[in-house]
């Protein structure tokens, strides 16, 4: 792990993002949808977070995905791998410039959707955790595509999924199936959001923060585990 | 640490056929080697040497980042490796110096060309494995190419150029060696001219290179290279490395020219470079052949050729 490496890496891969705009428009996606939903009155949890689950998978998992499979489209990632830079400070400097992204688009949203929450802390460390598992799931993503396009393509079921999985718990009353669902961090963080706006108890919170910590946890060990391997060649 | 490094290539067969022999080079620091051979065998060299750790390759395909500007390539490249070389002297040395603020996707291709060799000025590694640096550039661009790996050499680096443009390797490097089925040939360019001034001295103003025709060009051959020369109705071919060149010359004055060099009439349609003989096969009392190292191919010997051949020989 090398500082001056980890700040290359972030200042090109900026500057990359900030000027490819068939990218880096997605930013605007959560936060016109957040100024949309404040417009039109909606005020319910769900609502709220809409915007909010969104911008994870459209900006901070697309964002992630594309700048390592912009990598590798260009024949780039090679030389990479081969400078002195470990893949550590690769994924680091990529990842940092991605939560700085992600940490904007966020604040942004919530403050464009009118979201005010009783306990900015807890649900801060809930956002904290999530921005982590996300950028470990477009990690993950970038293995498998090789360009920005198969990118764009690969984001569409993971946003299904992520984005709008919560919606599922609607309908879990005609489809008990559907009540997996509850186990998606997006849904989570929810369920957190809601929780804190009462009388809470202590396992009302951790469940859920530690449920997305374990997500975080189990997709970085597998992207680790798979980049080591798929890396080797 | 000594003044040569030694680099072991494995061998590299497809389906049991081998295409290059396993190999050992030894290379000299603050030197600069050239090694010429066909694509498959330079791909295979290449990701050989990308293998070993003391040893940069950077390819021909090496991307670049296209929305980056020069200087902020350069930057971002500094801070990758951490050089000793400061930004101005790396845009003089490229001449690149009006075009800093340039995003790369607006630059010629030369001059993408020429970034990538950035990356062999800033790692320290002590060997430099340069694919095509020559590739598709104009004279001018060469030229700056050249200052480049003259720089690197100052540098006490050993650079190695892959190409299979025989010409620009012999620019650019102060040993050449050819890659072929046999294994890794030193192309010793002192030993041809000194060849060359010999010969000069009984003939004067004529110099022993065999032209020949491919494809629309002239290309012009060192009687040492050539393998055997075959004469099918009335097309004369000359075989280097299992490679048929036609030739506008005739066997007469083929066989005129090259028996100095060790050359032998073996036959009456066929010339051979005695050099390259490894067997004399006998099939029955009138039938022989020659079998040649490089390539596989056998080459028939009259009868009444024998005779002199073991006179040449001295059998």
């Amino acid at each position: 792990m090398n500082l001056i490496r980890i700040q290359a890496i972030f200042m090109k891969d900026y500057k990359e993002f900030s000027r490819n705009y068939a990218v880096s428009t997605m930013v605007l996606l959560p936060l016109i949808m957040a100024f949309i939903y404040n417009k039109t009155g909606v005020d319910s949890m769900q609502a709220y977070f809409l915007p909010i689950n969104l911008a994870f998978v459209a900006v901070t998992s697309f964002v992630q995905c594309c700048l390592i499979a912009e990598e590798k489209e260009r024949n780039t990632l090679r030389s990479l791998m081969l400078s002195p830079a470990s893949l550590l400070d690769i994924l680091l400097g990529k990842s940092l410039l991605v939560f700085s992204i992600t940490a904007l688009t966020i604040m942004l949203s919530i403050f464009l959707v009118g979201y005010n929450p009783a306990n900015w802390l807890i649900i801060a460390t809930a956002l904290f955790l999530s921005a982590v598992f996300y950028i470990g799931l477009g990690t993950l993503c970038a293995l498998f595509t090789k360009t920005i396009l198969e990118a764009s393509v690969a984001i569409l079921p993971i946003m299904l999924i992520f984005s709008f999985g919560p919606f599922a718990l609607q309908l879990s009353g005609t489809y008990p199936i559907l009540q997996i669902a509850e186990w998606l961090p997006s849904a989570q963080i929810i369920i957190l959001a809601v929780s804190i706006e009462h009388v809470f108890t202590a396992t009302e919170i951790l469940a859920p923060i530690i449920l997305i910590l374990v997500w975080s946890i189990i997709i970085w060990f597998f992207t680790i585990i798979l980049y080591k391997k798929r890396m080797v060649d | 640490m000594n003044s040569k490094l030694a680099i072991t290539i494995d061998s590299f067969t497809v389906e049991g056929n081998i295409i290059s022999p396993s190999i050992e080079m030894y290379f000299e620091k603050g030197s600069i080697s050239g090694i010429y051979s066909d694509v498959a065998k330079l791909n295979f060299l290449a990701s050989q040497f990308a293998l070993n750790p003391l040893i940069h390759t950077e390819l021909r395909n090496n991307g670049i980042y296209n929305r980056l500007t020069v200087n902020e390539y350069i930057n971002f490249l500094k801070g990758l490796y951490s050089p000793s070389i400061t930004n101005g002297d790396l845009l003089t040395l490229l001449e690149m110096n009006d075009k800093k603020k340039a995003r790369l996707h607006n630059l010629s291709n030369a001059e993408k060309q020429r970034l990538r060799l950035i990356h062999c000025l800033m790692n320290d590694k002590p060997m430099q494995v340069i694919e095509e640096p020559f590739q598709n550039l104009d004279e001018h661009a060469k030229t700056i190419v050249i200052n480049i790996l003259g720089a690197l050499k100052k540098l006490q680096k050993t650079v190695i150029i892959l190409s299979n443009n025989m010409e620009d390797i012999l620019t650019a490097s102060d040993s050449v060696f050819r890659l072929d089925a046999s294994g890794l040939q030193v192309v010793d360019v002192k030993e041809e001219e000194t060849a060359a001034l010999e010969k000069n001295e009984i003939t004067p103003f004529r110099v022993e290179k065999i032209p020949t025709k491919r494809n629309e060009r002239i290309i012009l051959f060192n009687p040492p290279e050539i393998d055997y020369i075959e004469s099918v109705e009335g097309q004369v071919s000359v075989y280097v490395s299992g490679e048929p060149y036609p030739t506008s010359l005739t066997l007469n004055e083929l066989e005129q020219k090259l028996t100095p060099f060790g050359f032998f009439r073996c036959h009456r349609s066929y010339i051979v470079n005695l050099q390259k003989v490894r067997e004399i096969t006998t099939w029955t009392r009138n039938s022989y052949s020659l079998s040649l190292h490089a390539s596989k191919a056998v080459v028939p010997l009259s009868k009444n050729k024998l005779v002199e051949l073991k006179r040449i020989i001295g059998i």
